[in-house]
């Protein structure tokens, strides 16, 4: 190295010995207990909490982690280097030109987490299907989100899939989930009072949010009429229960009513051959 | 003037709380004894002649609504029997869930004009079988252009509104005014002096001040007068500090005030009269009651680590006004096990309790309980 190089570094970074290595060392610290603390507290904090209060807590949660790598970083940045315009342009021109290259993809992950907490396509507490996964949003990460499904298994994908894929989500940050019980029916029924007593069967089950209308639509196709009672639960969290509740009790009030399930299609064989 | 003079603060009237201990049942009905309904049903009385008009017209269901603890089925029933207004049944579980055919008819042959059922509460189940028999009833009454006066929780009635349709098919629902710290302290004080054994002094027990004595009542005058000039001279007057927390927690609602008063009551071991002799004996002296202040005063809270069978147990309990144990496994997806265990966890923590066959909501319970619906997002009633 000579020594132009080295006086144009040390324009551009302190020297080795002005660097305060215990101050840059306690930021650092501080963000990572700050971040683990975010981690931790806020989803108990949101258990805890009342659970209308839930899905209001939980997406601050990226929002107060990125505020917080923001912080350490400006916080940092100032402590090797000299803190001037041309300094700042030179380095972070430089770095961006490094991890353009190094680390396409992660950066641009990062990137779009970023977004996706601007834009919001998914929170933690939604449900959201993303390519073939269908779950909970758990945690939003700096550059994936995990996702729980209903199986019980945790899925991380990468923010970056906001550039090219859909993402499906069922709430989008609210408590309301619709949930669809479906219903295949011998098509030789009174399709009103089926149609009611379906309704009352949404109406009645214990785990419906009584402040949203419930709708039971019905077509028929080849093989008999298919019934779908749609409601929303309570809580989001119990869309499987839910609809399982109105299967069972829709399926003892159907059978009181003497109304018989569909036969499956049957294969039409040619008696000719 | 009863008023304006106030005992001077018993010495030592700190020192006392030590020892302060629960009153037996015996004095603790003499000092706050269960409610008499004449005065609500006389006041529902003249407001139903000015509400419902002479001839049948629609609406024709007239509702009076009122929360747990708020005596409208005892106020409904009350008048109805002083009236001579035909009361209906209820029909019973079994019914209800195979449509209730045969409570109907009882309805449909019925001659008398006005028809009153006190509890609505108890006409339907959360089922898929248990709303037809409430929708029956409506048709019933507006086919046969009756005029009907229905009694109803305020939760079941929040549920029906939704569920079974009802709504517009009746007048502007009745509701008891709540209860405000004056209004209490002057029913606790009638209350006292109902019982007429002997003058009672209520003092709080951290400062000795007067809560409330039945001397203020007698020295007004008793009975109607007092109830009627008293009340009115009083309506101004500052209701003690504790009385307002009361009304407060219990939103009003008279016999959920008049638990948690029943509960803040304390007694010194020398004032304990376990003895009917003994009792007699006190009828000149008169009785000290101490109340406990309100931070000390301690009401049923819900446990943090409920779970979903037990929040569903209760909201179920109170949208039915009490249940059987038998039936709520019929109403809610869990095994009779997991409810009986829910009950028992509940009945610990003194939320539930089980009373004339029925599971209910206890009294005391109920402020806690509304609350921890209300912010876990359950249809919780109006008032």
């Amino acid at each position: 190295m000579t020594i132009s190089d080295q006086t144009s570094l040390t324009r551009v970074f302190y020297g080795f010995e002005e660097i305060d290595f215990v101050g840059i060392l306690t930021v650092i610290a501080g963000a990572v207990a700050l971040t683990l603390l975010v981690q931790r507290l806020l989803p108990r904090m949101a258990e805890q909490l009342p659970s209308r209060f839930r899905l209001r807590i939980l997406p601050v949660m990226p929002i107060l982690r990125l505020a917080i790598i923001i912080a350490a970083v400006i916080a940092v940045v100032p402590m090797v280097i000299r803190p001037t315009l041309q300094n700042f342009v030179l380095i972070f021109g430089a770095l961006g030109v490094a991890l353009g290259f190094a680390f396409k993809d992660y950066v641009s992950s990062i990137i779009a987490g970023v977004v996706a907490i601007y834009e919001r396509p998914y929170r933690p507490g939604d449900w959201v299907r993303i390519d073939d996964v269908y779950g909970e949003v758990k945690s939003l990460g700096l550059r994936s989100l995990l996702v729980l499904t209903p199986n019980d298994t945790y899925v991380t994908i990468p923010h970056a899939k906001i550039w090219n894929t859909s993402v499906h989500n069922a709430n989008f940050g609210k408590r309301d989930h619709l949930c669809v019980a479906d219903f295949y029916l011998d098509p030789d029924h009174d399709a009103e009072a089926v149609r009611r007593k379906l309704t009352d069967v949404a109406m009645t089950s214990p785990y419906l949010r009584l402040s949203r209308r419930v709708a039971v639509i019905l077509c028929e196709r080849p093989w008999g009429t298919h019934y779908q009672v749609k409601a929303y639960p309570m809580d989001n969290r119990d869309e499987f229960v839910f609809i399982s509740d109105l299967t069972i009790r829709g399926k003892a009030a159907l059978r009181a009513m003497n109304v018989r399930a569909a036969r499956a299609p049957m294969a039409v064989h040619d008696r000719t051959v | 003037m009863g008023h304006m003079w106030r005992r001077a603060k018993p010495e030592g009237a700190v020192s006392v709380e030590a020892e302060l201990q629960s009153v037996p049942q015996r004095q603790l009905d003499r000092a706050a004894p269960a409610p008499y309904w004449d005065d609500a049903s006389e006041a529902l009385r003249r407001t139903l002649t000015e509400s419902i008009p002479p001839d049948p017209g629609e609406p024709f269901v007239h509702p009076v609504i009122g929360p747990p603890g708020s005596g409208t089925r005892h106020i409904i029933a009350h008048a109805a029997e002083t009236q001579g207004w035909k009361v209906f049944d209820p029909p019973s579980w079994e019914e209800i869930l195979r449509g209730a055919g045969e409570w109907l008819s009882r309805v449909e042959n019925a001659e008398e004009e006005l028809l009153v059922m006190p509890c609505l509460d108890r006409c339907y189940l959360r089922h898929h079988n248990g709303l037809s028999a409430i929708r029956a009833f409506f048709d019933t009454i507006r086919r046969q252009r009756r005029r009907c006066l229905v009694g109803c929780n305020s939760w079941a009635w929040a549920y029906l509104r939704t569920a079974a349709q009802i709504e517009g098919r009746h007048s502007v629902p009745l509701t008891l005014r709540p209860f405000d710290g004056a209004n209490l302290s002057r029913w606790f004080r009638d209350l006292a002096a109902s019982s007429g054994a002997y003058p009672v002094t209520f003092l709080q027990s951290d400062t000795g001040e007067v809560v409330l004595s039945t001397e203020d009542h007698d020295e007004r005058g008793s009975g109607d007068a007092a109830h009627k000039t008293g009340g009115r001279a009083q309506a101004g007057a500052e209701a003690p500090a504790f009385l307002k927390h009361v009304a407060g927690r219990s939103r009003g609602i008279p016999l959920v005030a008049w638990a948690i008063w029943r509960n803040s009551l304390r007694i010194t071991a020398k004032d304990k009269i376990e003895e009917e002799a003994v009792e007699a004996s006190r009828l000149q002296e008169g009785l000290t009651i101490w109340v406990r202040p309100w931070p000390r005063t301690t009401l049923p809270s819900v446990p943090s680590d409920l779970g979903r069978p037990e929040a569903f147990v209760l909201h179920t309990l109170l949208i039915h006004n009490g249940l059987p144990a038998d039936l709520l496994p019929v109403l809610l997806p869990f095994a009779p096990s997991v409810i009986s265990q829910s009950l028992d966890r509940l009945n610990a923590a003194g939320l539930v309790k089980f009373e004339a066959d029925l599971w209910r909501v206890t009294l005391l319970g109920y402020p806690a309980v509304r609350q921890y619906l209300y912010y876990e997002d359950y249809l919780v009633d109006e008032l």
